[in-house]
């Protein structure tokens, strides 16, 4: 007996990828364990397991509904979600943003003596995501066209604006003047550089680059 | 012969007190009253008022005396600061016998004793106080007078004590009520001579209170016996070079070998500013945490008085030493971290709001000992060159032990500051084999 196929949405479906497959768990977890090298050093006091917890949860709770909202849209155009590239997409992003914003990029500044820029990480985990973002579009309309990467570029650039003018009114409204602008930026003195300076010269140094550049905006 | 005994003896009583008065007039007048004091100098002393311009409200009200010249009023620099850092919005006049006179200039500023010279324009018609340029004997009498608050002028009774040297500078110690408006009103021997001006009284306790020595005013004034008013900007100036001047002299006293160095853990950090005042230390660390945690605390006292919430010459430090054997290096760092971060808070500190200005910067210390260094700076206002500062450094060593030193600096110049920051960083040192 001849048995015609009625065109489904089931038939519809294209066989999944297993690269995805296996890399998404993979990269879930070392997601995880990147979060867990960030949080558990800061767990010093009793109080402390609540508050972090609830960060790991909330980043948790943000990864999962990005990845939802994500497989949503690539449902409704390829009627299938995709669930294993997006999670995999979405972790890995996670995965940089605690190993190498989070970690690696701020411990490098440490170990070389550059203070760490007002914002840095505001606005490089912001590109970080809106980079993922339009992987995340390719992935969901399978492919760009000009129009989408516009739209794109438009959505990113707000973004970034935004993130940038957060971070200069954070450091410069009424409040700012209460407290000293102290950006927190120590990891263990492993890997030091040797400063260049002694304590006379480093404070001559110091002096002439900071002390000439207020005297100008300072004039009382 | 009895009779005429009677007679002489009767004469002598008669005569004796006007051929003591006449002989020995000095304790005669020792014996004058505090309300024959009182009537006779009230004409010399002053209400040294301040207005705000904007709606006339007082902004504040002290007390001056007439000494010198009779166009000379003689007050606090605290009592006309306002007047002459922001000339704008304040109005300087004086209430005497003779009504009010808005008619001043300000002469000339001691802002580490305290005092200001005021010229009027239109001379009292009061006797200019004499001085007793000495510190008078412990348990001698004398009273103070002033004008305490919305009270009537007054004249308080009190005993001398010496002279306590805490503040910038040495005040008598006058045990008698000195109130709030009775600052700048003269304090005055049981013969009416000026030994001080009233400038403070003591909050923790009772009928404390302090006098600027006679000998500082009488300085003052031979200093400026010939000068004119010089105008705002120059005794602005003026101020700025004594905030200065007083600085390095707190620079060199922290020469001063004794109490320079303290031990905290493996860490040699600074210790007592100046003399007399020790660091406090405590532990700060509780139960059921997995690290303990030192600190310490020094001060140089107050300083000097610039304007409301703004000193010169002050110092704060405070050090803290972090240590556990239990957590990871990167947890060490993290609790260093916060305690800099902890530190960030100034709103507490009451003093004029102002833009920070921060940079770091990383150093070499003793035995090539890393240090990073986060510095913050900001104008005093209205006095080019003196500046607040705020220094953290924190030593990159290896091992279960953290410090954190904080350095908070009000009024000082830029090459003083350097130089307090030099001396703190150059008695820091790390021996990791010290145990506490």
């Amino acid at each position: 007996m001849k048995v015609i196929l009625l065109p489904s949405a089931a038939n519809r479906v294209k066989a999944q990828p297993t690269a995805p497959l296996l890399l998404a768990p993979a990269l879930v977890l070392a997601w995880l364990a990147s979060m867990a090298l960030n949080l558990l050093p800061g767990l010093l006091r009793p109080t402390d397991t609540a508050l972090y917890l609830e960060l790991a949860v909330t980043d948790i709770t943000q990864l999962s509904l990005w990845v939802a909202a994500w497989a949503w849209v690539t449902h409704t155009r390829q009627q299938r979600t995709r669930l294993a590239e997006h999670t995999a997409l979405a972790a890995g992003t996670g995965l940089l943003d605690n190993a190498v914003l989070s970690l690696a990029l701020p411990w490098a500044f440490f170990a070389m003596g550059w203070p760490w820029p007002a914002g840095l990480y505001d606005i490089s985990r912001t590109a970080l995501i809106t980079l993922t973002a339009l992987l995340h579009l390719a992935l969901a309309c399978e492919g760009l066209t000009p129009r989408r990467l516009g739209l794109w570029l438009l959505a990113s650039t707000l973004a970034l604006g935004l993130t940038a003018a957060n971070s200069w009114i954070e450091h410069n409204d009424s409040e700012a003047l209460d407290s000293l602008p102290y950006q927190p930026n120590l990891y263990p003195a492993i890997w030091v550089k040797t400063p260049e300076y002694g304590i006379e010269e480093g404070l001559k140094v110091m002096w002439e680059g900071w002390g000439e550049a207020q005297d100008k905006k300072d004039k009382p | 012969m009895s009779l005429w005994h009677g007679k002489i003896i009767q004469m002598m009583r008669s005569f004796l007190p006007c051929l003591l008065a006449l002989i020995l007039p000095l304790p005669a007048q020792a014996q004058e009253s505090a309300q024959s004091l009182y009537d006779r100098i009230r004409p010399s002393v002053v209400v040294v008022k301040v207005e705000s311009r904007a709606n006339q409200g007082v902004a504040s009200v002290a007390s001056g005396f007439v000494t010198a010249r009779p166009d000379w009023v003689v007050t606090n620099y605290h009592a006309i600061s306002d007047v002459l850092l922001e000339p704008d919005d304040h109005l300087l006049s004086i209430q005497s016998l003779q009504g009010r006179d808005a008619g001043v200039q300000i002469l000339a500023v001691d802002v580490r004793n305290d005092l200001a010279i005021l010229q009027l324009d239109t001379p009292l018609s009061a006797t200019p106080l004499p001085l007793r340029e000495t510190v008078p004997a412990k348990g001698e009498s004398g009273f103070s007078m002033g004008k305490p608050g919305s009270y009537e002028h007054s004249i308080v009774p009190g005993t001398f004590n010496g002279l306590i040297d805490e503040r910038s500078q040495p005040n008598i110690v006058f045990s008698g009520a000195i109130n709030a408006g009775m600052s700048g009103g003269p304090t005055l021997d049981a013969r009416g001579q000026v030994v001080g001006v009233n400038v403070a009284t003591s909050t923790q306790h009772q009928l404390i209170g302090l006098a600027v020595p006679a000998e500082a005013l009488g300085q003052l004034l031979r200093r400026h016996a010939n000068d004119k008013p010089p105008g705002l900007p120059a005794l602005r100036a003026d101020i700025a070079r004594q905030a200065g001047d007083y600085g390095r002299q707190l620079l060199g006293q922290l020469d001063l070998p004794d109490n320079s160095v303290r031990r905290l853990g493996p860490y040699n950090v600074r210790g007592d500013l100046i003399e007399g005042m020790p660091c406090s230390s405590r532990r700060q660390d509780k139960p059921g945490y997995p690290y303990t945690q030192h600190a310490q605390t020094c001060s140089n006292g107050d300083g000097l008085y610039l304007m409301d919430g703004q000193y010169a010459g002050r110092i704060r430090t405070g050090t803290f030493w972090i240590r556990s054997q239990d957590l990871s290096a990167r947890a060490i760092a993290q609790l260093a971290e916060r305690r800099l971060t902890a530190l960030r808070d100034v709103s507490a500190e009451d003093s004029p709001p102002g833009r920070w200005h921060c940079t770091e910067q990383r150093l070499r210390a003793r035995f090539d000992l890393p240090v990073q260094l986060h510095a913050c700076r900001r104008p005093v206002q209205h006095l080019a060159g003196v500046y607040d500062y705020r220094f953290r450094y924190v030593p990159l060593n290896q091992g279960p032990d953290a410090l954190v030193v904080a350095l908070g600096l009000s009024g000082f110049d830029d090459a003083t500051a350097q130089g307090v920051l030099r001396k703190s960083l150059e008695t820091l040192r790390y021996t990791p084999q010290a145990r506490p």
